[in-house]
Order: structure tokens, then sequence, then C-alpha cells
């Protein structure tokens, strides 16, 4: 589905449940805005349960450096990353997909790495929102990971791509951003007596 | 068969049991009836047009793609009134609230004699006042008696609005890194970061010979872009179009989407109107779309192209002397019966008692 669809289906859903977003005037880029934050949610809870996410979920994004290091070698430059479902991604490396980057998992070793001068190893290091690399001929990396909200990912089109998300997760979502977000604001009664009319408050 | 006026007038008076002795219904107090029958029933219908059936009864009235250029992020509702005119040669109007108005935009004048036709030249003097060249007005303008309007910069007749799409232009911020052109192909590389699409419609311009072109694309690598000249990508832009290939272009996109209302109490949301999301205002004699950044600014990158406006116009006066003229051109006769009914209705509160109106009621009922 692309996002408009998806916007679309959550409406739908929300007025299944008795919510017209219209007359809340709850806004189309905030259901959106709903929708990702609960998809990181449902997907985090797959991560740390270490069930493996079908790639559908995932996106690919292309990077361009940045800026130079901040001490005036050309030994590292840095990438923007764009923030991932609990640091999920798939794969970072060379555009034509030929080589993958190596992560580093502390700057000593980042650190070390860029003293030896060894620039045949490609890797980086996660700072912040920003990937440091350390190889300085490295112009462009491509990222593939499970971005928390695709819409901030500059490299996606809303009108032309598809969302990166399962069809099959979003009745799921759908119902986790109802019960989250919309539950208490639905005004329907339960029949608890079944006489086919909303049981009123005592 | 024509139904005109005189005609409803007859059925009007059979329908409140008034002949041609009784009076009572005079022509000036047929005409209050049945005019404020029309706004009425308007009004009922209004709500209601989600349905065709709804939407048959007044669908004369009601106007659907018309395009409007907004100035100003704006585009004015209802004639401008021209508070005061100059009597001579190239005048000035003042109008009683501001204009928008750009120079050169196509107006049309009412009630100021001498100043016909569709005027072009004028310039503005200031935010009520244009002055016209190449035209002299004559004899007396009473204050406030004209009007003018403009076809495609100010929505004249608007009475409710029922949807607005926001067109934009958008620039992608995208710097071309490369061009290589040749007898065969254009191709452009543009930074890694883009969301161009292949099968794209995108708007070049800023050039050194100043030629905006469209182009289509195809995506040839994550970083390069093949430039065509029509939407089947089957006619390469080569280097015989020598000034579609310039250096210092800058890319944008237009958008084509609908806009949701934004109400005062709800402009502390943090939702802003953009240009993919884009949120109305009605007020003030004006409607309009400002596209705001991330962070609530209003976004120059964004500029506004076209207002595609579906609404209700303002109802046709109806003449019940007139013996010419078809209603059915305006109205459904489900309408007309409804008309009838609600000035009946209002006829009888006029000019008979409590009791009367309600047995009315019960009878004729109002839908």
């Amino acid at each position: 589905m692309k996002q408009d669809e998806i916007i679309q289906t959550a409406v739908i859903f929300l007025m299944q449940k008795g919510i017209n977003t219209d007359e809340l005037l709850i806004r189309r880029k905030e259901i959106l805005d709903k929708f990702c934050t609960i998809r990181a949610k449902v997907l985090s809870d797959f991560t740390i349960r270490k069930i493996n996410v079908s790639s559908r979920n995932y996106q690919t994004t292309y990077v361009d450096k940045v800026a130079y290091s901040d001490d005036g070698s050309n030994n590292y430059g840095y990438f923007r990353k764009y923030p991932t479902i609990m640091g999920e991604t798939a794969w970072v490396g060379s555009v034509d997909g030929r080589c993958r980057f190596r992560e580093y998992r502390t700057l000593s070793e980042y650190s070390s790495v860029i003293k030896s001068l060894v620039p045949a190893i490609s890797g980086y290091y996660p700072e912040n929102d920003l990937l440091k690399t350390d190889n300085a001929e490295v112009e462009t990396l491509r990222y593939n990971a499970l971005f928390s909200n695709p819409n901030e990912v500059s490299t996606f089109n809303q009108e032309y791509d598809e969302f990166p998300i399962d069809d099959a997760l979003i009745p799921q979502i759908c119902e986790a951003m109802y019960q989250v977000y919309f539950s208490k604001v639905n005004p329907i009664q339960p029949d608890v007596i079944n006489d086919s009319t909303p049981t009123p408050k005592a | 068969m024509a139904y005109t006026g005189a005609d409803l007038y007859r059925d009007l008076k059979i329908r409140t049991y008034q002949g041609e002795a009784g009076a009572f219904l005079s022509v000036p107090r047929a005409n209050y009836v049945v005019n404020s029958a029309v706004i009425n029933l308007l009004e009922r219908t209004y709500p209601l047009i989600a349905r065709q059936q709804n939407i048959d009864e007044i669908s004369p009235c009601i106007k659907t793609d018309v395009e409007f250029t907004p100035h100003n992020r704006q585009v004015l509702l209802k004639p401008l009134i021209i508070a005061s005119a100059q009597i001579q040669v190239n005048p000035s109007i003042t109008f009683d609230r501001p204009h928008n108005l750009l120079a050169g935009v196509p107006i049309v004048i009412t009630g100021v004699s001498g100043l016909t036709g569709t005027i072009t030249t004028y310039s503005v003097t200031n935010a009520y006042t244009i002055s016209i060249t190449g035209y002299t007005s004559t004899g007396t303008y009473v204050p406030l008696s004209g009007y003018a309007t403009s076809a495609s910069y100010i929505i004249g007749d608007y009475y409710h609005l029922l949807a607005v799409q926001y067109q934009s232009r958008v620039n992608l911020g995208l710097s071309i890194l490369n061009k290589v052109t040749n007898s065969n192909l254009t191709v452009l590389t543009i930074p890694s970061n883009n969301n161009i699409r292949t099968g794209e419609y995108l708007y070049m311009s800023g050039g050194i010979f100043d030629e905006d072109v469209y182009v289509y694309v195809e995506k040839i690598a994550y970083n390069k872009i093949k430039l065509y000249g029509d939407a089947g990508l089957k006619y390469p832009i080569t280097n015989a179009n020598p000034s579609w290939y310039l250096p210092n272009w800058s890319i944008y996109r237009t958008y084509y989407r609908y806009a949701d209302p934004l109400n005062s109490d709800q402009k502390i949301d943090v939702y802003y109107s953009d240009y993919f999301y884009p949120l109305y205002q009605v007020n003030n004699n004006r409607l309009s779309i400002v596209p705001y950044n991330e962070v609530g600014i209003e976004d120059a990158n964004v500029s506004d192209l076209k207002y595609v406006v579906d609404y209700v116009r303002t109802y046709p006066p109806i003449d019940l002397e007139d013996n010419v003229y078809d209603l059915h051109q305006d109205f459904n006769a489900k309408f007309i019966d409804k008309m009838i009914e609600y000035a009946t209705l209002k006829f009888n509160a006029l000019t008979s008692s409590g009791e009367d109106v309600q047995i009315t009621e019960v009878i004729g009922g109002t839908n």
C-alpha cells in the first residue's frame, strides 16, 4: 500500500470503531504519524523477541557524505543516519551492493582502525544521528534498515513508493493505534444487556 | 417545457389558496417567501450532498474543478465592492477591502460608466487602490454601488465551499552535479538523497537563459536521471535542444493535494499545513492555504500554482413575473416543489396564526 492508502485504511478502521476522524478534526498527517509510531512499536516487539520481520518492512536509502572530519584530516567523514527501530540495520555498504561496511561497536575500536591507517577495511561508527566512516574515499552509503519513520527518509517518495510495512501487519497496527490513542475517544457504550442498544452509564 | 417564474408564482398561489382576488400574496411578498425558500433549502441540502439524489436538486448551483490563481497565498471570495471611483481619464478605483490584485490580472468592473469589458491595463497603487490606464470613467459614481471581479483570481459567486485542491510547486533542493548530453540522451547526476522516480513530470527552472521546461524522467541509477520529452519515455531530450541542459537548474515537483479545513481552535496543533497535507482557511472573504515547514514557518520552497475549487455558487435570482427563463436550468422539479412548500409555510407564518402553520406542516411536510 502507498502512504495515502495506509491513511485511508486507518481512517476506515477507526470509523468501524465509531470514530469519525473528520468530525474530530484529526488530521491525516497526525494519523500517519501515529501509525508510524505504532508501527515502530510492533516491529520493535518482533525485534526484541528475535523474530525476523519480512523484507517488506525494510527501506533502502542512499546517503551522501555531509561533512569531512572535524580534525581537518581526510581520514573520515560523516553521513546522516535516520533513526531506526531498535537500531535494526540490515545492511550498510557501497552503493553497488558489492561491499558491506563493518560497524565498529566502540569508539576505541574505531579510532584504532583510523590510526592504523587501513583504509581497505571500510567501516563506520554510529555517533548520534550520524555515521562516522573511516574511508575518506567513500562518498555515498547504501543503507537498508527498519527506519522508525519512513517519511523522514529523504529518498522516500510519498506518492510513488510502497509504504514499508508488510500488509499483514496493518490490522495489528491499526488495532494497537486504536487502543493506544483513540479508545477513550470512542463514545459508543457497550451493549452489556444485549438489547441492541448501547447500555447507558449508571 | 419551460417552467418559468410566472409558473412558479401561479403554483404558489394554488398551494396557498390565494386566487387572483386574494391579494394577500402580492408579487413582492411572493418574491420574499420564494427567495427565502431558496436560501433555506440550499442550506438544508448542502450538508447532504454526499448523495447523488441531493446533488441533483441543486446541481446547477454546484461548480466543480474551477481553477483559481492564488496571490499572497489566498484567493478572494465575493466581488470587490468599489468604495470610490474617480470620474476622469485614467481613473483610480478604491475598494472597501484589500483587493489582493496583481497588476495585469484581468478584472471586470460593473457599476462605473466607461469602465467596460475585461480590464488588464492597471497598476496597483496600494492595498486598496488600483490605477487604470486607457479608460475614461463617466457619469456619477454612487459609493459602494459598483463592484469588480476576476474570473480566475476571485471567486465572485462563492456561497459554500465543498472541496479545494492545492496545486503547489516544490523546490526539491537538489543541485545538478553533472550533465551528460549528446545526440541520443541527456543524463543528469543529482545528489543521492533524492526521491525522484521514473515517470515523474518535473519542472526545471533557473538556467542561464531563463527558460523553464517540464521534463519526464527515468531514474537510471540512484543518483542519475535521464530526461525525456514524453510521458511514454520514448523520446529522450538530446543536445538538439541546446537550451534544455542549462547550468544552475533547480528541480521542482508539482503536487496536487486536496486540503482539509484549518479551524482557528486547531491552530495550536503541531501538525501544520504543508504542501503534502494542506489545510485551508475560509475567513474574511478569502480562501487561504499557507504551507509551513516542519517547525511552523512558512515554507519558502513551496510556491502556489492553483486552487481547484468545488463550491456552491450564489443562488440565481428568481423573477416571479418573468415568463421566459426556464427555472429548470437552475433547480430540478423536486427542488421547486420543496421551494413551493417552504414558501407556503413562510407565507402562512406571515399571514396566519400559529395553528394554521401547524396544520400546513402536517399536510404539506417539508421534505
